[in-house]
């Protein structure tokens, strides 16, 4: 990609049509410079839906977007990462894929060496950097703002995923509300405080009624905890957190976090009111994420996300489920990861040591 | 007939707000007996602000024979208030933790049940509103089955003999626990069976003015499996700062077959920032069905009931912080009831 400029028009494939590639889709259409030019899905109805959206062509094949585009994005189920990254690689193209990386280690280690080997930028959506509220938590920990972070609480529970993405609910392929959803938390606190000593969940898993939740608790050497609560088993999508430290303490709350409200007499039920509650922002999260993305193509920015970032965010998701699965401690060896020495610097003094 | 009671220490200032609960309550159902206090200063100044009389020996107090006793020593006396209570024929509520080992917490319980007198500990929280019309709502199987759920009861490091582990018997896992594993406990109609505990020391600037040069527990998560399968978690951390709009919190998330509760029990507030507030501050104006706890003992020694917040609930929540403890040191979740 070295050489490519603004002002050329760089063509994205999309690989997969689904939920998550509405949100990419729509960001494409606000970034000057970029042009979704093909979409490719197993279902080519969906896949014909965003492009008509987009002017973009449908493609019958992986073959034939990757032959037709500049940037891969990847917005398939999670066991199909590794195959997409593999072929959009081979075709020397820049790689965008959502998270997670891959569903197991050896998956995330093989993209990363495909990518590596075709010397492509492999760039994973931890959307969650690109939201303001995560960065100025991360911000006001790292400032000192609340002295040295003690106690850590972030949720995140959804809806059950509904039919449309039955695929969920097949353990093996998404790994459920932990390895799933908690991993935005997870690679914010990987982000923020770095590796944490050890893991420990309890949860409740029951796919064939389509419930999954799970409480993780984690611990670093230095004394801090944080907590998390992920949940597929809520009545719709919230997020909030909270972190206590020595000097300060810090909570957000997203129902709370509602600017505009329009009311619609009549239009509820029973002749009541019916509210729309909105929180715009001028660039969606997804928007930052991918203009960052196509910076980095572009060679004028480095990646703030990098794969063995990701990998480590799988690698800690895997804990979580195994301290999930067997009600028990995990400790975290040191990252076999790459984790670049930027990510690691903290300008937080940590606590004094367990006195135990 | 007026039912008597007297006063076994004012170390928590809890005393104080049910015995002003009690001069509210009709004319004639309560009469206090007489305050006595291991500092017979705070007994004199108390007794004077409640209308009563300062004893200085505890025996001399009990030996007029009141109905019941409100005991708020320090957590470490708490046994051998409770004692001397039953020693003396005399019915006990005992402030939170009920004791802060589970073998005090036994005897304290064996005690009053050998005396024939009632024991309740003072989990005030099940008599508030908001936790009525959840559990109303639980029975009723408005959230279905629930799965599990987030606690918190966050405060504020309070200070004083809090802060001191030989009086206190330990820190923010030691006082802030209990409610929330007996509002649990009250509100599934279950016991716990297993406890996971991060713990953390020292981890707040209040505590670290507090303590001096002594170690105490201040942050605290807790992993609670209870039988039947429901998981939870509570943060009982003394993680409010000075700053902070108020002192705490009692919070409850319950994740449901059907639904989803999120109960905030002192939400009924105003915020009020002013100069003599200095900070946003909270003014909470939640109300307790029939005076609350000080109510249910009152009651419970006119109609010679057993209580409906027993000694052996304050046991059980007791068993929560030492298998907590235990686990903070282990490393390991530990099994209830311990061996
Ligand atoms: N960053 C975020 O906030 C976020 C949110 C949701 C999902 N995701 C991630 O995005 C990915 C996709 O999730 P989604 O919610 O969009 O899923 P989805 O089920 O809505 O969409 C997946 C699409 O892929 C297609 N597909 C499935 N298997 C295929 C195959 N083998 N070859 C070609 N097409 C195939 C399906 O037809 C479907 O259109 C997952 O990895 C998920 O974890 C990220």
């Amino acid at each position: 990609m070295a050489g490519r400029n603004a002002s050329d028009n760089l063509k994205i494939g999309l690989i997969g049509a689904g939920m998550i590639a509405g949100a990419h889709s729509a960001a494409y259409k606000n970034i000057p410079g970029v042009r979704l030019a093909a979409v490719w899905d197993a279902d080519a109805s969906r896949a014909q839906k965003i492009a008509a959206q987009h002017g973009a062509k449908v493609c019958a094949s992986r073959e034939e977007l990757l032959g037709n585009v500049d940037v891969a994005d990847i917005c398939l189920p999670t066991p199909f990462h590794l195959e997409n990254i593999r072929a959009a690689a081979a075709a020397g193209l820049p790689v965008i894929c959502e998270k997670p990386l891959g569903r197991t280690l050896a998956d995330c280690d093989a993209a990363i060496e495909a990518c590596t080997k075709a010397k492509v930028p492999l760039l994973v959506g931890h959307v969650v950097r690109f939201f303001p509220e995560y960065s100025a938590l991360r911000d006001i920990i790292q400032g000192g703002q609340i002295g040295e972070p003690a106690v850590i609480h972030l949720r995140r529970v959804v809806c059950s995923p509904g039919p449309a993405g039955a695929w969920y609910w097949n353990f093996e392929a998404s790994g459920g509300c932990v390895f799933d959803t908690a991993i935005h938390d997870l690679d914010w606190v990987l982000w923020t405080l770095g590796r944490p000593a050890s893991v420990y969940g309890l949860g409740h898993r029951d796919p064939a009624n389509t419930r999954d939740y799970a409480l993780l608790t984690l611990q670093w050497s230095s004394g801090i905890i944080a907590h998390l609560q992920s949940s597929w088993s809520h009545d719709g999508f919230a997020t909030s957190f909270e972190a206590a430290g020595s000097e300060g303490l810090v909570e957000y709350d997203m129902e709370d976090a509602v600017p505009l409200k329009v009311a619609k007499i009549g239009a509820g039920a029973g002749g009541g009111g019916k509210v729309v509650p909105e929180s715009p922002l001028a660039k969606s999260p997804y928007q930052a994420e991918i203009e960052h993305f196509i910076r980095v193509i572009r060679e004028e920015e480095k990646a703030r996300i990098t794969p063995g970032e990701a990998r480590e965010a799988v690698e800690l998701a895997l804990a979580c489920l195994e301290a999930v699965a067997d009600r028990k401690v995990v400790k975290l060896g040191k990252s076999k990861g790459s984790r670049p020495k930027a990510t690691e610097k903290k300008k937080v003094k940590l606590g004094a040591e367990h006195p135990e | 007939m007026s039912v008597k009671i007297a006063f076994l220490s004012f170390a928590h200032m809890h005393a104080n707000g049910w015995a002003r609960q009690m001069l509210t309550m009709p004319k004639g159902t309560v009469e206090f007996t007489g305050i006595w206090d291991r500092d017979l200063a705070r007994a004199k100044k108390m007794a004077k602000a409640l209308g009563t009389k300062a004893f200085a020996s505890r025996e001399a107090l009990l030996a007029k024979k009141p109905h019941g006793a409100v005991i708020c020593s320090e957590n470490v006396n708490h046994r051998e208030d409770a004692l001397a209570c039953a020693q003396a024929g005399v019915g006990v509520m005992c402030e939170k933790p009920l004791a802060t080992s589970v073998a005090d917490a036994r005897a304290m319980v064996e005690a009053c049940r050998n005396a024939g007198v009632p024991l309740m500990t003072a989990f005030p929280c099940r008599f508030y509103g908001p936790a009525l019309r959840l559990k109303e709502q639980i029975d009723a199987g408005e959230i279905g089955e629930v799965l599990g759920g987030v606690t918190t009861n966050h405060g504020r490091q309070p200070g004083s003999w809090f802060a001191n582990p030989k009086l206190s018997g330990g820190g923010a896992v030691t006082d802030h626990t209990v409610h929330i594993v007996d509002l649990l406990r009250w509100l599934m109609g279950r016991e716990f069976k297993r406890v996971y505990a991060a713990v953390g020391y020292n981890r707040f600037k209040l505590t670290r003015k507090a303590v001096g040069k002594r170690v105490l527990d201040d942050a605290g998560v807790l992993s609670l499996e209870m039988d039947g399968g429901a998981v939870f978690s509570l943060d009982c951390s003394w993680s409010r700062p000075e700053e902070y709009s108020t002192w705490g919190d009692a919070k409850v998330e319950l994740v449901g077959t059907k639904g989803v509760a999120r109960m905030d029990l002192f939400r009924q507030r105003l915020l009020l920032a002013s100069s003599g507030t200095k900070r946003l501050a909270e003014r909470c104006w939640a109300d307790e069905k029939d005076f609350g706890i000080a109510g249910e003992f009152i009651r419970t020694l006119r109609e010679g009931r057993p209580p409906s917040v027993s000694g052996v609930d304050g046991l059980r929540a007791t068993e929560v912080v030492e298998a907590a403890y235990r686990s903070a040191q282990l490393g390991e979740p530990v099994a209830l009831p311990l061996s």
